[in-house]
């Protein structure tokens, strides 16, 4: 499983957000961090398809997805989770998760998939016939990690999947990012975490002013406290 | 020097407005060509007065046709019905149209848009359902025949062969007057804030139901002295006025016109009124062909034949400071 | 007492028909239907040309299958001529209200060239009568009341179980969402404009058969579910479809004590009525 992002450039109208930003995600882990509002939820839309770039090409796997719709990149096995609490509120944790395996690839497989998210998410089997809008935050999470989970995804693409959640459901989350990364699905992941961050990938980059300000290929060669001072301006 | 000419220009057109409609009753002789001359200036003011709520202001208004048939019905019903003095029932109808107007505007836009187009066009329909069924008053589906005619001061319009005629010109021209000072007024901009910005402008304090309100209300007020006029005119008051396919005409005059420019449905206004009743032989294709046009139109020319103007480069530079219509791609945003 | 129970279920029966078509669209792509009468009007012509002897004489059973499929296509047909070129823009909402009021006179018209303007006749699907608790009604009129829960049953589980239905329902609550699910906003549009002609179809061929058909059959139906979806609410379909049943009690309570004349007036009345008091209609959402 290989993603290239190719000097991809990108924006909303006459707004420009990416500037000819290139990324890669080799079997492997891959973080991005950085301030908000610099391009770290549009590159995910544009890897994705809702967001058709202006310039650069995306690569999955040898084969060419710049422009392809959104329907068709799930269906090269590409997911994903997007940012925000409820997908789909007025549905059940069932019709969500089942709705996940949309593509024709996912279909079949679909029973065997939703096992295999209840035995990690054990919360979501307990609140199985429950609309999403009354889920808790971090259920609601679950809920949307489980649904990419069940298009058997070869890449999966997480934004801040912690977002707003009390420390002890985000190592909850966390841990679960690890169970999924263990059984080799590869994972593009945004978070503010950057501890959780740290712990679980190969590979971080930094994105600045739409940018690659910093490539950390080499995890054990940077401290947290070096990327603070980077990105704060001072060590915490 | 360019100030000179748009000044010059616009006096020139009003000239030659008021000069054609001076002349042109003389002109057009005949009881047909007379004929469709009024009733395609009486559906100019209908349709330009429907533009103002529909076009320029933005509001899913599909009760504007009540507004035009309870005129005409006032009228009749009032005059023929209850001996009212023939100039007296145009007051009535207007009093009766406005408060109705008001009323039903100032509930329905306490929804959002859809729902005030499904409200208003229940509207029109009660209408036809009240007229059917209170048959007694008003003639139920045949409607009412022998209204009398119209009299002002002792002269009645019908004994001289071009007073309809003027009439209706007058109206017309009263009512676009009006018009033109709603639209350029405050009042008329923060319509136009409304329907673009309505966040923004509400933000800033104006009042949207009340400021959408007033516009339906004040819109009516032409639409049923039109009506008025129409009953008196035909001496017969019909449930017809309230048909779909009168609807369907009519917007298309708005929109082939031009919606939000109000000018537009008045020369729409006029020559698809001669088209339809020129075509008369097609019948029922007719309609289908307006309705082909009104597709067509918010498809490949969303400003209406008005904005076919802004092929004068003069007149495009003129316009890049006006507002744009609802339709024009550059109000989307 | 019967016989009007009898008849507010079968005129909410055939409301709801028509209602769930209606709120389908307007949950999926947003933009309201106005068309939406003429394609009840379409089907039952349909149905009559394929089954009367008149046309091409194949009989009732050939005559509601062969009108169901060309629903589907006309349903295509409306949503790519009159709907697709506006969604998106910023003015869906009021550009498609005005092309699908064009789109009916189109058709109705066309109806009416085709077919001229003396109503016709379709067979009743069942005939005869039958006696229930002691009132005596038509056997059409309990296919009716039997089977329009039938068929929204169908509908709901359509919805709740089935890829596609799944899909549209999805589309209705976060388009973004569900595409990054995998599924084709398009042609979810297209499913749900399929479904939504094949309701009003249905409801057409239903009522072909209790009473005449002509062209503008279609518009009184539509009128009632305006009605309706404003009481009911449009984002919702379960209080379309409550919303459907009541108003067709109404109309029928009313229709006997007050008169059928006097009815559209009542319903009026309890709209404006509902609007005063919640206006969002009965179980609607504020979006």
């Amino acid at each position: 499983m290989r993603l290239q992002v190719e000097a991809i450039s990108a924006g909303y109208g006459r707004v420009r957000v990416l500037h000819e930003i290139s990324i890669a995600v080799d079997n492997q882990r891959v973080g991005l961090f950085g301030p908000n509002g610099h391009g770290k939820t549009t590159l995910l839309r544009t890897i994705s398809g809702l967001i058709r770039p202006t310039a650069g090409r995306v690569i999955f796997d040898g084969k060419d997805i710049t422009g392809r719709s959104p329907q068709s990149i799930v269906g090269e096995g590409l997911v994903h989770v997007p940012q925000g609490s409820t997908l789909l509120p007025r549905m059940t944790v069932l019709e969500a998760l089942t709705l996940g395996a949309y593509s024709r690839r996912a279909w079949p497989r679909r029973r065997a998939t939703m096992e295999q998210v209840f035995s990690l998410f054990p919360r979501l089997a307990e609140r199985r016939a429950q609309r999403c809008n009354t889920l808790s935050g971090g259920e609601r999470q679950m809920a949307a990690i489980g649904a990419g989970l069940m298009g058997c995804p070869k890449l999966l693409m997480l934004d801040e999947p912690t977002l707003g959640l009390a420390p002890k459901l985000r190592a909850e989350l966390a841990q679960a990012i690890h169970a999924i990364a263990a059984t080799g699905v590869g994972l593009l992941v945004i978070d503010q975490d950057i501890d959780m961050l740290l712990g679980l990938c190969d590979r971080l980059y930094l994105i600045e002013q739409g940018r690659v300000a910093l490539d950390v290929v080499d995890r054990s060669s940077i401290q947290h406290q070096d990327v603070l001072k980077r990105y704060f301006g001072s060590a915490a | 020097m360019k100030k000179d000419w748009t000044r010059i220009g616009r006096i020139a057109s009003i000239v030659v407005v008021l000069a054609v409609a001076a002349v042109a009753p003389l002109v057009l002789t005949g009881g047909v060509a007379q004929n469709l001359a009024v009733l395609s200036i009486l559906y100019a003011v209908v349709a330009s007065n429907w533009d103002l709520t529909l076009g320029y202001a933005g509001i899913f208004n599909f009760a504007h046709v009540a507004f035009f048939g309870i005129g005409s019905y006032v009228a009749a019903i009032a005059t023929l019905q209850f001996g009212v003095p023939v100039w007296l029932d145009l007051i009535l109808a207007v009093v009766v149209v406005v408060a109705v107007g008001g009323l039903v505007s100032a509930l329905a836009l306490r929804l959002r848009g859809i729902y005030v187009a499904l409200v208003t066009f229940a509207l029109t329909q009660l209408c036809v359902a009240l007229i059917n069924s209170a048959k007694d008053i008003t003639g139920g589906p045949v409607g009412l025949i022998g209204v009398p005619d119209l009299e002002i001061r002792g002269f009645e319009l019908g004994s001289e062969p071009h007073a309809y005629f003027y009439a209706a010109e007058v109206l017309l021209i009263l009512s676009t007057i009006a018009m033109r000072w709603l639209a350029t007024s405050h009042f008329g901009l923060s319509l136009v804030a409304l329907r673009d910005y309505e966040a923004y402008a509400v933000g800033r304090g104006i009042p949207a139901r009340r400021q959408r309100v007033l516009a339906i209300m004040a819109s009516s007020i032409p639409t049923s002295l039109a009506g008025c006029l129409y009953a008196h005119y035909l001496i017969v008051a019909s449930p017809d006025v309230f048909s779909f396919s009168l609807t369907t005409l009519l917007l298309s005059m708005v929109l082939v016109g031009g919606a939000g420019t109000i000018y537009g449905p008045i020369v729409a206004a006029i020559v698809l009124t001669v088209g339809t009743e020129g075509l008369h032989q097609l019948g029922n294709i007719r309609y289908m062909i307006v309705a082909v046009l009104i597709v067509l139109t918010l498809r490949f020319l969303p400003g209406g034949l008005w904005s076919l103007w802004t092929l004068v480069p003069a007149i495009r530079r003129r316009r890049a400071a006006r507002v744009p219509s609802p339709f024009a791609e550059e109000a989307s945003s | 007492m019967g016989a009007i129970i009898v008849s507010g279920l079968v005129s909410g029966a055939l409301y709801a028909l028509v209602a769930a078509g209606l709120s389908l669209i307007w949950g999926s792509l947003g933009v309201f239907n106005f068309a939406h009468g003429v394609l009840l009007m379409t089907g039952a012509y349909a149905a009559w040309w394929l089954s009367s002897p008149d046309g091409l004489g194949l009989g009732l059973g050939i005559g509601i299958v062969g009108a169901l499929a060309f629903m589907v296509v006309l349903g295509f047909v409306v949503y790519l001529l009159l709907v697709r070129p506006w969604i998106g823009k910023a003015n869906a909402e009021l550009a498609v209200i005005m092309t699908t009021i064009a789109g009916s006179i189109f058709l109705q018209n066309l109806i009416l060239e085709i077919f001229g303007g003396r109503y016709k006749t379709i067979d009743q699907v069942v005939t005869g009568t039958v006696a229930i608790g002691g009132t005596t009604i038509q056997a059409q009129n309990l296919l009716v009341i039997i089977l329009a829960p039938v068929l929204l049953i169908a509908m709901w589980l359509f919805l709740t179980r089935n890829r596609t239905g799944l899909a549209i329902r999805a589309v209705a609550q976060n388009q973004d969402a569900a595409q990054l699910f995998g599924i084709g906003v398009e042609r979810i549009y297209i499913a749900t404009f399929a479904v939504s002609a094949v309701l009003a179809g249905v409801a057409g061929i239903l009522l072909g058969g209790l009473f005449n058909i002509s062209p503008d059959m279609g518009t009184d139906p539509l009128l009632r579910a305006f009605v309706v979806v404003v009481f009911g609410g449009l984002g919702s379909l379960p209080g379309t479809i409550l919303g459907a049943y009541a108003i067709g009690m109404i109309e029928a309570f009313s229709s006997y004590y007050i008169g059928i004349y006097w009815t559209p007036v009542v319903l009026f009345v309890v709209l404006i009525g509902v609007l005063v008091v919640r206006p969002t209609g009965l179980m609607g959402r504020p979006t």
